[in-house]
């Protein structure tokens, strides 16, 4: 073998690692071709291996190891392992040189050749040779791997003979190990022993090295950048070694107990880990001897807790241990012996004193025992439970009167969850425990909740948590008694004034999903008996308990049956007080926007019998609206809530159904055949047959029936016929009603219509042919004209057209956008910037619930196409129209994704700061926020603008015209600015901004007085 | 002149060893503490306004509505005057001082006029009645309010009748403006004030 490799191996390996491989590498494969032996390899390092030069003696060797660890696991024949094994065996004495002989020996061990036997007897060497506590960390670690190789691999190989001496060796060697990383391989190396092999008569030397390091205190110092090795992860291995074998149980359990009752919460918090590890890994009769024991040491910490975390690990414990327990013994005399001690001591303690505090621990150490099983739980109720209810608490303070609620609230969720609740499949046959005591218990439980003052608002709320759980309880309670528990929580939720209404609500509601016919008995006939008189003029005190009741009952009717008949019922109400009114009224249009919020809850919480209203109820608000809007029984209001009524059952309906509605639509409103939507009423019939689009454009009565054909069209999908095609006609006489209709509303539902007509249609050409129709190229020059209706009109149409054609990223849309931009020169430019505020903003309705096609990225495409143009404009623009470039830019930057406007901002922000001073109030909005964000990501580039930003953020809040919302807004701004600049630039305006937001504080919106006092809160510190 | 800055020295070593008993044990290792959700809110009224609140404008033009109700002039009410003071930290423990009863709803009255005088006063309830830290927390809530409210209001804070063994004398102190300012002039005693009301943001 060439000598120069070894002689350029042991310059380099400490300099350069990579080319030391290379040469090991090389070596290898030297062997492997047969080029070289092993022994030429030990012939050339030899003269090495004695030098006296310490580091030669360990690179030399190190070479070697390397050399051995790289070779195939076969290629070494039995005769030279054992020969290498004695070498490097024999220089075990040589201190200096461990590791590297160590890493030698691990690559032997792993040799498919390594006579098992000697496993045996490189352990005896090492115990001789080695003092572990000498050596360094490093060194220390790759003994270590040597035993681990050995447990790993020739555990078995361990005869009886040599066992004690290999245990005891094992436990002197692994004592008294501190660093974490050597500590973490002990005890996974212990770990492995104690799950696969019997230690008998070696458990207290093993038990004693392990739990030494309990409780683990290890932090990772701050510096210590490569340790891996977590506090957490060390806890965990300990753990998992200390129940590794129930062998230990009579030497850990008590010295966990020991810990339990006097340590750091931290230490008894994993104390408690520990135990709940060993309940459910070990064998039963391996702990359940320490059952007592247990709850002697730790009740203190149950029953007067201090911390949360603790007694709940504590209670989990207790509920682990006497499950098992039961499963072991049954209700024997062992099971029942420790229920006795505990609940004879923890009820003892009770009735001393039941403070809610108290109860609670009571409550839960009650439930952690009797939740076991039923028959615990009957024995429990039968044997400890009467001598708590038979405590004087009718005449007891309030105080108690709550600690007592807390306490019968678990006893019954223990309860519900044995007995099973309404609607559970679960049949228990025995009789309920608790049924003995319900009458008394039932008059306690309402007596605390109705018949004391409304303000004992704690009380009260546990007693409306414990009643609720008692009528949950499958079968325990009777319709009379369930009636009246209902009946108390209607008392409770109707009272405006009661600080329990919402949780009474919300109670009502779960009663309703497990019986909803008592809901239907009971609140329905009270909410609608508080509903005003039909056809009387509503007082104001009278509009907010109606629109109270119809919140209570649309929140409770969350069951499919209980919501279903709270419709019928409405639209019957509603049939009622049409049939009599003469103008619109007050009342309808509170069921109608009801009805809409219900309808719109419901299909945000993707409820699916929405769809199943199309056949019914749809047909019937058709018939309705144009049955009562031509004669002003109806309000445009009213036919916007029946028309998102329409939208959003529609729009969830399947496309079947979607295209027979869209058919009986384009009857109805196109042709004069008969439409099934509107449902058998003579006169509404004859009106329907004559009825077209054309009427509303002539005569105005009929102009609201727009919206009902907006609301039904929005919803359709994209795959219905009507929507797929494009029909120039009906587009048209959208462009047309837009033009004569008078009504805002009206106009505006025409203008969606048209837009989601284009958008949602399927050719990208078909589009294009229609933009170059004369009804829309005629409309550039009449946005030019002088006619201010005029002009506006075909300026809204262009804008709406626009912003289909945006959200579908049509390379169409430019020209509009830049004949848009054109527009801004115009005298009165306000229409123009109101024109971009459509295209960029997001719209209610059409939006993708509505299936409206919304292109990824769209709207940073729009800002990337338009921002250069509007920032080459705006140094040449005269005074009077930078305004509205500003407000264009101020809108377009407001409703774009943030992260898009922040490389821009260098450039944007001193225009966004003259937008500020602008009087209109949306352009200030949105600049504000658009600044709020810069603030936030980049306060480095604020800091420069500080003195003309600050005096605006001061002044918009003082000037109470501007609106509550912006005056908020600037305030939040200016409170973050302390926060996130750097104090130098904040420090020159401190004392004016303290000074200045004095006013603010005087706001007449509390919500802009409480942002004004926790904004100049900031500026303080 | 003299006496002035005797009294001043004075104020400024009583400061010093309140400030400094505060790292001795604590006065009161076991208080009782109300949850986060037992303390009154304001969520419930709010709800009030259901028909605005629920759709935000999203289809019916509420502007008419909206206005109406930016025109409205919400009253400073005990509720908010609680919300300012409810999360200042108590200087013992981890908790506030809604959290340990020291400020109560009930306890707070507020005579709120726009015109003319208008007055605060909080009665502040000591969790045992030798509480040391009880003048430190009424300086507290003294300069929280001071610094939260329109100058129209007079501050008064005082101690709860029959909570603490020293009344008058804490009393006296929290309603002594020369020793408020002079606290507040102490940048050691400003420092741990402003920790207590740190987490009022």
């Amino acid at each position: 073998m060439n000598s120069s490799l070894v002689a350029s191996y042991l310059f380099t390996v400490d300099k350069n690692e990579s080319e030391a491989k290379d040469i090991v590498n090389h070596i290898i494969k030297d062997i492997i071709d047969e080029k070289i032996g092993i022994v030429d390899v030990v012939t050339s390092i030899g003269d090495y291996l004695t030098n006296t030069n310490v580091s030669m003696r360990g690179k030399a060797l190190l070479l070697l190891s390397q050399v051995l660890e790289g070779l195939p696991k076969d290629r070494l024949p039995v005769k030279h392992v054992s020969v290498l094994l004695q070498f490097y065996l024999n220089r075990l004495d040589d201190e200096v040189t461990l590791m590297e002989n160590s890493l030698g020996i691990v690559a032997l061990l792993h040799m498919d050749n390594f006579p098992s036997p000697k496993a045996v007897d490189v352990c005896y060497c090492y115990f001789d040779a080695t003092d572990m506590p000498k050596y360094s960390q490093k060194t220390r670690y790759s003994i270590l791997k040597i035993f681990d190789t050995i447990i790993d691999e020739y555990l078995f190989d361990i005869s009886p003979n040599t066992k004690d001496a290999f245990f005891a060796g094992i436990c002197t060697t692994f004592a008294g190990e501190k660093d974490p990383r050597n500590l973490f391989l002990v005890f996974s190396m212990l770990q492995k022993i104690l799950k696969r092999f019997p230690i008998g008569g070696f458990e207290k030397q093993f038990f004693d090295i392990t739990y030494c390091y309990f409780p683990i205190t290890f932090r990772a110092p701050p510096d210590a950048q490569g340790l891996t090795i977590t506090t957490d992860d060390l806890k965990e291995q300990l753990k998992n070694t200390l129940v590794a074998t129930d062998a230990f149980s009579k030497l850990l359990l008590p010295e966990l107990f020991k810990k339990l009752k006097a340590s750091a919460v931290r230490v008894k918090i994993d104390a408690l880990n520990i135990f709940v590890q060993v309940c459910q890994n070990w064998h039963p009769t391996s702990y359940l001897w320490s059952c007592t024991e247990y709850w002697e040491s730790i009740k203190q910490e149950i029953l007067e807790s201090t911390d949360t975390t603790l007694q709940n690990t504590a209670l989990s414990a207790l509920n682990l241990l006497t499950k098992n327990l039961y499963k072991e013994n049954g209700l024997s005399s062992n099971f029942t012996n420790f229920v006795g001690v505990l609940l004879t001591q923890s009820f003892e303690y009770f009735s001393k004193d039941y403070t809610v505090k108290v109860a609670s621990s009571i409550g839960a150490v009650f439930a952690a025992i009797a939740s076991v099983s039923l028959e615990s739980f009957n024995y429990c109720c039968e044997k400890y439970l009467p001598y708590i209810l038979e405590l004087p608490i009718e005449s007891e303070s309030l105080e108690k009167r709550h600690g007592m609620l807390v306490f019968l609230n678990y006893v019954f969720k223990c309860d519900a969850l044995l007995y099973g609740k309404w609607r559970s499949q679960n049949s228990v046959d025995c009789p309920n425990s608790l049924l003995p005591h319900k009458n008394k218990w039932l008059s306690f439980m309402s007596g605390s909740l109705m018949g004391v003052a409304k303000d004992e608002v704690s009380l009260r709320t546990s007693a409306v948590d414990v009643l609720y759980t008692l009528s949950t309880v499958k079968g325990y309670l009777d319709m009379n008694e369930l009636t009246m528990i209902v009946q108390f929580l209607v008392e409770l939720a109707f009272d405006l004034d009661d600080p329990l209404r919402k949780s009474a609500t919300d109670k009502l509601k779960d009663i309703g999903l497990y019986k909803p016919d008592i809901i239907l008995l009971v609140v329905f006939p009270h909410a609608f008996s508080l509903f005003p008189e039909i056809s009387s003029k509503i007082s104001s005190a009278e509009d907010a308990t109606f629109k109270q009741s119809l919140h209570i009952l649309i929140t409770l009717s969350e069951e499919k049956s209980l919501f279903k008949t709270l419709v019928i019922r409405l639209v019957e109400a509603l049939k009622d007080q049409l049939n009599v009114a003469k103008h619109d009224s007050q009342y309808a249009s509170i069921v109608l926007q009801t009805l809409c919020l219900a309808f719109r809850n419901r299909n945000i919480e993707k409820r699916e019998d929405v769809p199943s209203y199309l056949d019914h109820l749809v047909p019937w608000l058709y018939t309705t609206s144009f049955k009562y809007a031509p004669i002003s029984v109806f309000s445009i209001k009213d036919l916007t809530s029946v028309s998102q009524i329409i939208n959003e059952i529609v729009r969830v309906c399947p496309l079947k159904n979607q295209i027979s509605f869209s058919e009986e639509l384009y009857k109805l409103y196109f042709t004069s055949e008969e439409s099934s939507l509107i449902q058998d009423d003579v006169q509404v019939r004859q009106l329907s047959a004559t009825f077209c689009l054309a009427k509303p454009m002539s005569d105005q009565k009929y102009a609201g029936l727009v919206l009902l054909l907006q609301g039904g069209m929005n919803g359709l999908q994209r795959s219905v016929p009507v929507v797929k095609d494009l029909h120039e006609t009906l587009l048209n006489s959208c462009i047309e009603m837009v033009e004569q209709a008078t009504i805002p509303a009206v106009m505006l539902s025409a203008l969606r219509l048209l837009s989601s007509l284009l958008n949602k249609c399927s050719k990208d050409e078909d589009i294009n042919t229609y933009l170059q129709t004369p009804a829309i190229t005629s409309l550039y020059g009449k946005a030019q004209s002088k006619d201010k209706g005029q002009s506006h009109a075909a300026l809204q149409i262009l804008s709406w057209l626009a912003k289909a054609l945006v959200s579908r990223k049509l390379q169409s849309a430019s020209n509009i956008v830049n004949y848009l931009l054109e527009c801004l020169h115009l005298e009165d430019a306000a229409s123009v910037v109101n024109a971009f505020a459509v295209i960029i903003k997001d719209d209610p309705i059409l939006n993708k619930t509505n299936y409206y096609v919304e292109r990824i990225l769209y709207k940073q495409k729009f800002y990337a196409e338009l921002m250069p143009k509007l920032l080459e404009a705006i140094p040449k623009v005269t005074s009077k129209e930078k305004p509205f470039y500003l407000m264009v830019l101020s809108i377009v930057i407001g409703n774009v994704p943030k992260d898009i406007v922040i490389p821009d901002m260098p450039t944007v922000l001193p225009l966004l700061l003259q937008c500020l001073v602008l009087a209109d109030s949306g352009v200030q909005y949105s600049a504000l926020n658009v600044i709020m964000t810069a603030i936030k990501e980049i306060p480095s580039l604020i800091s420069d603008y500080m003195n003309s930003l600050i005096p605006p953020l001061l002044a918009i809040p003082k000037d109470l015209n501007n609106p509550a919302a912006v005056r908020l807004l600037a305030l939040k701004c200016l409170g973050l600015l302390p926060e996130l600049v750097s104090p130098i630039h904040i420090q020159p305006f401190k004392a004016k901004v303290i000074r200045e937001l004095v006013p603010c504080l005087d706001d007449i919106k509390r919500v802009v007085r409480t942002e004004a006092s926790r904004t100049r809160h900031k500026w303080y510190t | 002149m003299a006496n002035s800055g005797e009294r001043r020295l004075y104020i400024y070593i009583y400061i010093h060893v309140q400030v400094f008993s505060m790292s001795a044990t604590l006065q009161n290792e076991n208080p009782e503490v109300k949850a986060l959700s037992q303390l009154p809110t304001r969520a419930q009224e709010e709800e009030e306004n259901l028909f605005l609140k629920g759709n935000e404008g999203w289809l019916w033009d509420i502007s008419d509505e909206l206005e109406n109700v930016e025109k409205i002039r919400d009253a400073v009410d005990a509720q908010e005057i609680f919300d300012l003071l409810a999360k200042i930290n108590d200087p013992e423990h981890p908790l506030t001082l809604a959290q340990l009863s020291v400020v109560k709803l009930e306890d707070i009255e507020v005579y709120d006029n726009v015109d003319g005088n208008s007055a605060v006063i909080v009665h502040i309830t000591p969790t045992i009645p030798h509480c040391s830290m009880c003048t430190l927390i009424g300086l507290c809530i003294r300069v929280r309010l001071e610094r939260c409210l329109p100058p129209r209001f007079h501050v008064d804070v005082k101690v709860k009748k029959g909570t603490h063994a020293s009344e008058l004398q804490v009393n006296k102190q929290l309603n002594d403006k020369e020793r408020v300012a002079a606290a507040c002039e102490n940048e050691q005693l400003l420092n741990v004030l402003n920790s207590m009301m740190s987490t009022c943001i």
